[in-house]
């Protein structure tokens, strides 16, 4: 990524930004959405984040650096949208039948994810999509690594009947 | 096919929506005319901190209170009404918060690059502690809140503060409005599931620094808008 060098404050301009939204947005949506189960809540946080972006100093040393603290910042903003007035819980079948699943079994699975407590949902995400490390997600969390163990055990056993059910005629 | 595939396939349909950039990119322009509007007020603040010193003292009598006033059964609006003595809708110096008590168990969550102060602790308990300008247009707003279980008028520290205590989801959200008025400040405390004397002596330990940093403070009217403007009442 153009715009920081390693060990310096980054200066981000717009077409940085640009650039890195095409890269991340979608992954801060998927993130913020598991927390959120609702879409403009969102797509706030999502803006928020990238602006967060544009603002920061921080001293990136690398893209996987930046993209552990846009998954911060991304948690942070979802523990914070329910100061907001608008923050409101919806049912997730209306916008879940907007999307277009591979299969059934997909949305089923989507189903169950989202189903879980959001404790759970956002170790499933950084753990099997985003494949961050037991460690990592710790950090990002700011909870202990022996917590977020507990909680993918947790949320496997959870998700154990319909992971396994899925796709059994594969 | 793994577990990781499998999810990752049952998430993949979730994409941003397609106006994000734009509102990104429109956030930024903004951001930026702030930007350039905080460097043309910094060489004017110089020009005038001795004036600013010598009004000190007339700025520092008291200009606004705060009012709640019932809705229904349970609902309530709180609003700031400021009289005449606040005369700028410039924001001010974002002042650095100390917090001189936390209830047990809550801990300062990750605040890189975020000016709220942030606390967490087991139980979901959630802590922000905001700092906002009082601006001109603070009495152009006001927050209605329904499903009000409790709220009372207090004054902590010599300032008028109304804290309440709401219904949220199947928790308690408990939010404390506090003006600053000798320094002309609006401090909201949101809370969830926190005690209330708990939320109060926070409210009671707080101080107000002058901080290191460049950023404004919101204006409390701006704040208002944004986060409470869009026609629903608070839940």
């Amino acid at each position: 990524v153009k715009g920081f060098s390693q060990g310096e404050k980054t200066m981000f301009t717009k077409e940085h930004v640009t650039h890195l939204a095409d890269t991340y947005m979608d992954m801060i949506f998927r993130l913020a959405y598991s927390q959120l189960k609702k879409k403009a809540d969102a797509d706030d946080v999502t803006q928020n984040v990238l602006l967060s972006l544009y603002k920061t100093e921080t001293a990136f040393e690398s893209c996987e650096h930046m993209k552990a603290w846009l998954c911060r910042v991304t948690i942070n903003e979802c523990r914070k949208i329910w100061r907001s007035a608008r923050h409101r819980t919806e049912n997730i079948d209306d916008y879940a039948n907007t999307l277009t699943f591979e299969d059934e079994q997909s949305y089923d699975l989507f189903q169950a994810i989202m189903a879980l407590d959001g404790k759970y949902r956002s170790v499933i995400v950084l753990y099997y999509y985003e494949g961050y490390s037991i460690s990592e997600i710790a950090e990002i969390l700011n909870v202990p690594a022996g917590t977020v163990g507990t909680r993918l055990s947790r949320a496997r056993d959870k998700l154990k009947n319909i992971l396994t059910e899925a796709y059994c005629h594969d | 096919m793994t577990d990781r595939e499998k999810i990752q396939r049952a998430l993949s349909p979730l994409h941003a929506s397609d106006g994000t950039l734009e509102e990104v990119l429109k956030m930024i322009d903004q951001e930026d005319k702030k930007k350039n509007t905080r460097r043309l007020r910094r060489t004017t603040m110089i020009a005038l901190a001795a004036a600013f010193c010598l009004m000190g003292t007339a700025l520092a009598v008291s200009v606004s209170r705060l009012t709640a006033e019932p809705i229904g059964e349970e609902g309530l609006a709180v609003a700031v009404t400021t009289v005449d003595a606040v005369t700028s809708s410039s924001p001010k110096l974002r002042p650095a918060i100390v917090a001189g008590y936390l209830p047990d168990g809550l801990s300062p969550c990750f605040n890189e690059d975020d000016p709220d102060n942030f606390f967490t602790g087991e139980g979901d308990r959630q802590l922000f502690i905001e700092v906002f300008t009082l601006d001109v247009d603070a009495d152009q707003v006001q927050i209605d809140h329904d499903s009000v279980n409790r709220w009372e008028e207090l004054t902590i520290g010599g300032n008028p503060a109304i804290c309440l205590e709401e219904n949220f989801d199947t928790r308690t959200r408990t939010r404390l409005y506090m003006v600053d008025e000798t320094q002309g400040y609006v401090v909201q405390l949101t809370c969830l599931n926190i005690d209330w004397d708990d939320v109060v002596a926070v409210a009671e330990g707080l101080t107000l620094e002058q901080g290191d940093g460049e950023y404004y403070a919101q204006n409390w009217s701006e704040y208002v808008t944004i986060v409470f403007g869009d026609g629903e009442s608070v839940q």
